[in-house]
């Protein structure tokens, strides 16, 4: 059931009176039921994956936090529940990866090896439910606290808005909320209606558009475009993927609002920084956050002796953060390209003593050539991102090297969904605060009027086509 | 934030969470009054959230899926709707022959021939087979987008060629727009003042574009160098050199050097207007045809048909992004298309659009009447310069447009193809049905999902994967098409 979905746009409001109209004490009921519901609709047969890791979870919590409540060392029973979380993720989603890399390697070596491969279809946002349900457990083994209620802990891990692509939620954020179950304030409908309003422009009318005319028959087949149109090409996947995740996230924020639920940001203009670390403070902030404090943090992080191990320790964090997004090699080198240019900002940045978000010194050329310098590397990064192997990513960058003067040939939608989507985002945000209040505060015959011009919109602009959000993979 | 309240149903944010959810529920009315709205005007269609037909929102999920959700070739994460299944026959196709291979997701297509319409060719052809020296079977493929970056002729080219030997790469434009139009592996370097015109923009003096669709004008120094394909490192030895220029007032002066062969200069200067030809040859084999057009005056040049010694067959692509039976007939002059094809003297004319006339107003009244007349014109044109060659008429590929979120195909594809294969039969031409090759109706959809992308979103173009299917398919065709003519040659006659 995608977002951008009739099924969705049906079952959402259906689960929030359902929600709202039963007893207080059935509501963490209604919720989760809903959730699972959701998840089934997805594929049923992926349904006892999450119950699974919700299951594991629970138990495994319970043990870790007694453990700490009583002081007992518990390194290797945390390192035996995460091993029972990781298992699921490594089965569905690294076994043919690293099988076949492991075959590989070992045939080169003249041996005949076989390992089996798996035809298990993936299981939506099985990382962002297994991080979620990590982290869980890693936070009950450091302060003893783990829920006691299962089916709490259920709703924690599969509460439907943030299920299949985040944002990955940590224990305290979420849990508390759902014990107390606050009611609804004022404002949050016409608050979450507005985020859902905007994810819906931003997935169907820019990204889904900007995907369809320039960014899928680029990646499809590299070879039949200009250097030029290859560079614009990835400049509109760099906003594609933009608009669809950010897209998704309003999505997610909006809906879980409606349940009178705040989820965090995941996105704070990531583009429009002057420097790497900026970006990863602004780009998924929950899994950068989720890597900060579970791989850095216990890693050392920047509190080692010497400053080789805190670089060490960035391209190791960043390297997960990698691999995370995905089974092949151009996750780890897309992990690795960033993780190094987080240590060559890192390394500026303390010899010059600057914060990250400090404003750019040198004025407007100063924060002008890092800004370039800083979205380039982004975009640049992004070929490993989208391209499906390693062959495709180098065939693409070589395409880059051919230059051609004469204009790129796109649809003149996909050329305006690109010139707008690059124009919202760096307009100033006070813009678009007002533009919220207004809608926040406008009431529901505004609101619904809103929703009809939009529909308007995506059916008479948009593809059409109901297209998945890229992170669901994830 | 959330109010950090507790409260419970009596509690004081109970009038708050009364009004929010009032609002809401207005909210939802409006939305579903406004949904229903869309069902009082036909006007209102495309707006509707669901129409009968389509699955019922929510309920769907509940019975086994018509849709799946699967990964995808870099494992994206997609809703993949239940194509149309591939009929095993279109109405119009000829029935499949089993002994064409079978190369999912097309679906094999033997030629319908009427008798003796490519016996021409077919004879050239085993003369070629035969080691016949010097032999060279030329075929001249005019098209739109599908085959101007040598889409399809690629593949065909290379399997006739490993049969019947490689002829060379046979006509080639000077200056093309790279964007659209290309030809991998041979030799096509300009540089200095050229400038080209298509006949899809029109603008040319006296509507005259060569045999390519382009002509190539150099007001100032210009160079081009041709060559064929490389073997093993080596570009291949081409013998001759066939020069398709133009004469005018003004003319400045063309220099010709095939490398390591003599060459030749000449003044393009003439009192007016006037296509001219040059051949060229070498007896040792050229890798290289080297042009300059020396700056003295403009120089006009259609292009240069480049061969090897033979024997051997050329495929020779001429395709022009946008090109139409309208862009042949109005833009291009006949008696100029006439004199280049008569020139070039091909043993097989294919001509292959279709995918853009589509809207055109003629295919759309009486079964597309209005549409056959220029059609016939069209392959009268090409035949007229060559009239014993063979003719093969390509219909065009299937297309689709997004229609309630299906990928379906272009109603008028099936009148399109109709109309093509009757002009074909008049003109005594073969044909060939390209759509029935990838699946006939709903295909666009099915290829769309095919891993590896044999498809472009755009739902009109292939990519380079699905149009080697293609290529594959017809070269099938063409070659099962020869042999059963071959054995039909050695065949005794039957018994009176």
């Amino acid at each position: 059931m995608l977002f951008v979905s009739l099924d969705y746009l049906l079952f959402l409001p259906l689960a929030v009176l359902a929600y709202w109209l039963s007893p207080r004490r059935w509501r963490l009921g209604v919720m989760g039921t809903a959730s699972l519901a959701f998840y089934a609709s997805w594929k049923l047969a992926y349904l006892p994956v999450v119950l699974g890791v919700i299951l594991v979870a629970w138990a495994g919590a319970l043990w870790v936090a007694r453990l700490a409540q009583e002081g007992r060392p518990r390194t290797v029973p945390r390192a035996v529940v995460a091993v029972g979380l990781v298992v699921p993720l490594l089965v569905f989603k690294y076994w043919n990866w690293l099988s076949s890399d492991a075959e590989a390697f070992v045939r080169s070596l003249g041996i005949p090896f076989d390992l089996p491969q798996t035809t298990l279809p993936l299981p939506i946002g099985i990382s962002f439910f297994t991080f979620q349900a990590l982290a869980y457990v890693f936070d009950a083994g450091r302060d003893g606290k783990a829920e006691a209620n299962p089916w709490r802990l259920g709703t924690f891990v599969s509460f439907f808005p943030q299920l299949v692509a985040g944002p990955i939620v940590r224990r305290d954020e979420l849990i508390p909320t759902l014990r107390a179950l606050p009611d609804l304030c004022r404002g949050q409908v016409g608050a979450g209606l507005w985020r859902i309003a905007r994810g819906l422009v931003k997935k169907l009318l820019i990204a889904d558009v900007v995907r369809v005319g320039m960014v899928d028959p680029m990646f499809d087949d590299p070879g039949r475009f200009t250097g030029l149109e290859l560079l614009v090409g990835l400049y509109a996947f760099t906003l594609q993927i933009y608009y669809d995740f950010s897209g998704y996230t309003d999505m997610a924020i909006g809906s879980a609002r409606l349940f009178g639920i705040e989820l965090p940001e995941n996105f704070r203009r990531p583009y429009n920084v002057t420097n790497i670390t900026a970006y990863w403070r602004r780009w998924h902030r929950t899994l950068s956050l989720w890597v900060r404090h579970y791989i850095y943090f216990p890693l050392g992080g920047a509190r080692v002796r010497f400053q080789a191990r805190v670089y060490l320790n960035l391209l190791v964090t960043f390297l997960v953060l990698g691999v995370w997004h995905g089974a092949s090699w151009n996750f780890v080198i897309y992990g690795l390209v960033h993780g190094s240019a987080m240590c060559v900002h890192r390394w500026f940045r303390k010899r010059h003593g600057r914060d990250p978000e400090d404003p750019s010194p040198g004025g407007w050329w100063g924060w002008t050539w890092r800004f370039v310098l800083t979205f380039q590397f982004v975009v640049l990064a992004r070929i490993l991102f989208r391209a499906p192997d390693l062959g495709t990513a180098w065939a693409f960058a070589e395409g880059l090297l051919h230059p051609s003067a004469v204009f790129p040939r796109f649809a003149p939608l996909a050329w305006a969904a690109l010139a707008v989507g690059y124009a919202i985002h760096f307009t100033p945000i006070r813009w678009q605060s007002e533009v919220e209040d207004w809608f926040r505060s406008a009431g529901p015959v505004r609101w619904a009027l809103v929703f009809a011009v939009v529909a308007t919109a995506c059916a008479l602009l948009g593809t059409g086509e109901q297209l998945a959000f890229i992170y669901y993979q994830f | 934030m959330p109010s950090s309240t507790t409260s419970s149903d009596a509690g004081p944010d109970v009038p708050i969470r009364r009004r929010e959810l009032g609002r809401f529920a207005i909210f939802l009315a409006l939305l579903a009054t406004m949904a229903l709205a869309t069902w009082i005007h036909p006007v209102l269609g495309p707006m509707r959230p669901w129409v009968p037909g389509e699955p019922i929102p929510l309920l769907h999920l509940l019975v086994p899926d018509r849709e799946t959700v699967e990964e995808d070739a870099w494992g994206e994460i997609r809703t993949v709707h239940e194509a149309p299944p591939a009929p095993s026959v279109s109405l119009e196709a000829p029935a499949p022959v089993s002994r064409l291979p079978v190369r999912p997701p097309a679906v094999p297509t033997p030629l319908d021939v009427p008798p003796g319409a490519l016996d021409h060719w077919f004879e050239a052809l085993s003369h070629a087979e035969a080691g016949e020296p010097g032999r060279v079977v030329r075929t001249c493929h005019w098209g739109d987008s599908t085959i101007a970056a040598d889409g399809i002729t690629s593949r065909v080219r290379s399997r006739l060629q490993a049969r019947f030997g490689d002829g060379g790469p046979g006509f080639l434009a000077l200056k093309v727009d790279p964007r659209w139009q290309s030809r991998p592996g041979v030799a096509r370097w300009v540089k200095g003042d050229w400038s080209a015109l298509e006949i899809t923009f029109g603008g040319a003096e006296e509507r005259r574009y060569g045999l390519a669709g382009v002509v190539s004008t150099a007001t100032g120094e210009g160079t081009a160098t041709l060559g064929g394909i490389e073997v093993d490192g080596i570009r291949q030895p081409l013998h001759r050199f066939d020069v398709f220029y133009q004469r005018q007032p003004g003319g400045g002066t063309l220099s010709l050097s095939p490398k390591g062969a003599p060459g030749a200069r000449i003044s393009t200067a003439s009192d007016r207007v006037r296509d001219a030809f040059r051949e060229l040859r070498s007896e040792a084999g050229s890798s290289f045809l080297f042009l300059k057009a020396v700056g003295d005056g403009p120089v006009t040049v259609y292009g240069v048909a480049l061969e090897t010694a033979g024997p051997g067959v050329t495929w020779e692509t001429f395709g022009v992004a946008g090109a139409s039976v309208g862009s042949m007939l109005a833009r291009q002059a006949s008696w100029h298309l006439r004199a280049q094809i008569q020139r070039r003297s091909p043993d097989l004319i294919v001509y292959q659009t279709g995918g853009n006339e589509l809207e055109y107003p003629g295919l759309k009244v009486d079964g597309g009447a209005a549409f056959r007349t220029p059609y016939l014109q069209v392959l009268s044109n090409l035949e007229a310069g060559v009239p014993e060659a063979s003719c093969l008429v390509i219909g065009p590929l299937d297309q689709a447009r997004r229609e309630r979120g299906k990928v379906v195909s272009k109603p008028n594809l099936e009148i399109m193809i109709r109309v093509q294969q009757e002009a074909a039969r008049e003109a005594g031409c073969a044909f060939w049905d390209a759509r029935h090759a990838m699946g006939g109706e709903g295909a666009f959809a099915r290829w769309l999902e095919h891993e590896p992308r044999v498809a472009w979103t755009d739902l009109i173009h292939l990519t380079s994967a699905g149009l080697d299917l293609v290529g594959d398919s017809l070269a099938d065709a063409l070659l099962d098409a020869y042999d059963t003519w071959k054995q039909e040659q050695v065949a005794p006659d039957p018994l009176p």
